[in-house]
């Protein structure tokens, strides 16, 4: 746990969390770090914007999921603004879904809420040394997902109008019953109708579905009035 | 867990979230305090308690993973 000696130039951190106590640990913990020093911090969003820009961090250690929004979004618009503030998304757990937003949006990389080893230091480290913590494996996922993307037209085509509009539900998160509310229809057929798009798209899980759509809705391919 | 009301698996996952959050924060306070101890001894002591508060984290994580299909839209 030896540090070497604090080199001449201080790695300077910008803390946003809704948590104040996770910011008051990770700001210990960075703190207790020689040559690194946090310089600022936010619980939102809109705070983020409001003081990230003036505080010029090296290192930006961005919330994954905020009430007003992401640090994913964060990550983009600061990094805009000023290419130089490298992004490392901090995040409660591991989903597909939130890595490849981050890549999307530049972020250097992404670590998981655990406390072993130096973990976070170590990443702070080497995104400011420049260099990505996302390894090659993760970013062959996300090409894979872009290409896929392609194809993904195809199976939204061989859905009807209500199974479209059903689609955009399930991605909403509503139960079948609350689906049923919105459209008028028997649960009953909501489910007949859950298990024939399901057949269609080739998928297990509703939850598959879901993510299927919450993408074509991102991607303006899923716009389906109800 | 997929028989629960969405309304309970809502305020289930935020309170699961809640937890995660502030066991992660000590855990990490701790880490600081390792890093100053001057006793190589009460550092690894530590460290152990350390390694359990990461186990603990991974249960709550799983259990959030299982209810998050109701925190997702939310976001």
């Amino acid at each position: 746990m030896t540090e070497p000696d604090a080199s001449p130039s201080v790695t300077r951190i910008f803390l946003l969390d809704d948590h104040e106590i996770v910011r008051r640990g990770v700001a210990d913990l960075l703190n207790s770090v020689p040559d690194f020093e946090v310089i600022g911090e936010a619980g939102t969003v809109a705070e983020a914007l409001r003081r990230l820009p003036a505080a010029v961090p090296d290192v930006a250690i961005l919330d994954g999921r905020l009430p007003d929004g992401s640090g994913i979004e964060v990550c983009r618009i600061i990094r805009e603004q000023n290419p130089s503030v490298k992004c490392l998304i901090l995040t409660s757990y591991d989903d597909d879904e939130a890595i490849f937003a981050a890549v999307l949006a530049g972020a250097a990389g992404y670590v998981l809420k655990q406390i072993r080893g130096s973990n976070l230091i170590d990443a702070v480290r080497q995104v400011a040394a420049g260099q990505s913590l996302l390894d090659p494996t993760v970013t062959a996922r996300v090409l894979q997902r872009i290409r896929e993307g392609k194809q993904e037209d195809a199976r939204l085509a061989s859905l009807n109008a209500q199974e479209r509009k059903i689609l955009v539900l399930i991605a909403e998160g509503l139960t079948n019953r609350q689906i049923g509310e919105r459209l008028f229809l028997a649960e009953k057929t909501v489910k007949n109708n859950v298990s024939s798009l399901l057949a269609k798209l080739g998928m297990q899980r509703r939850t598959q579905a879901a993510v299927f759509g919450a993408n074509l809705k991102d991607q303006g391919e899923l716009n389906e009035k109800i | 867990m997929t028989d629960l009301d969405p309304d309970v698996r809502t305020a289930l996952a935020g309170m699961h979230e809640n937890v995660l959050q502030r066991v992660y924060a000590t855990g990490v306070g701790l880490q600081a305090l390792v890093r100053q101890l001057p006793d190589d001894a009460l550092a690894d002591r530590l460290r152990t308690h350390i390694a359990d508060l990461d186990v603990t984290l991974d249960e709550i994580r799983a259990t959030l993973f299982e209810l998050r299909e109701v925190l997702t839209p939310t976001r």
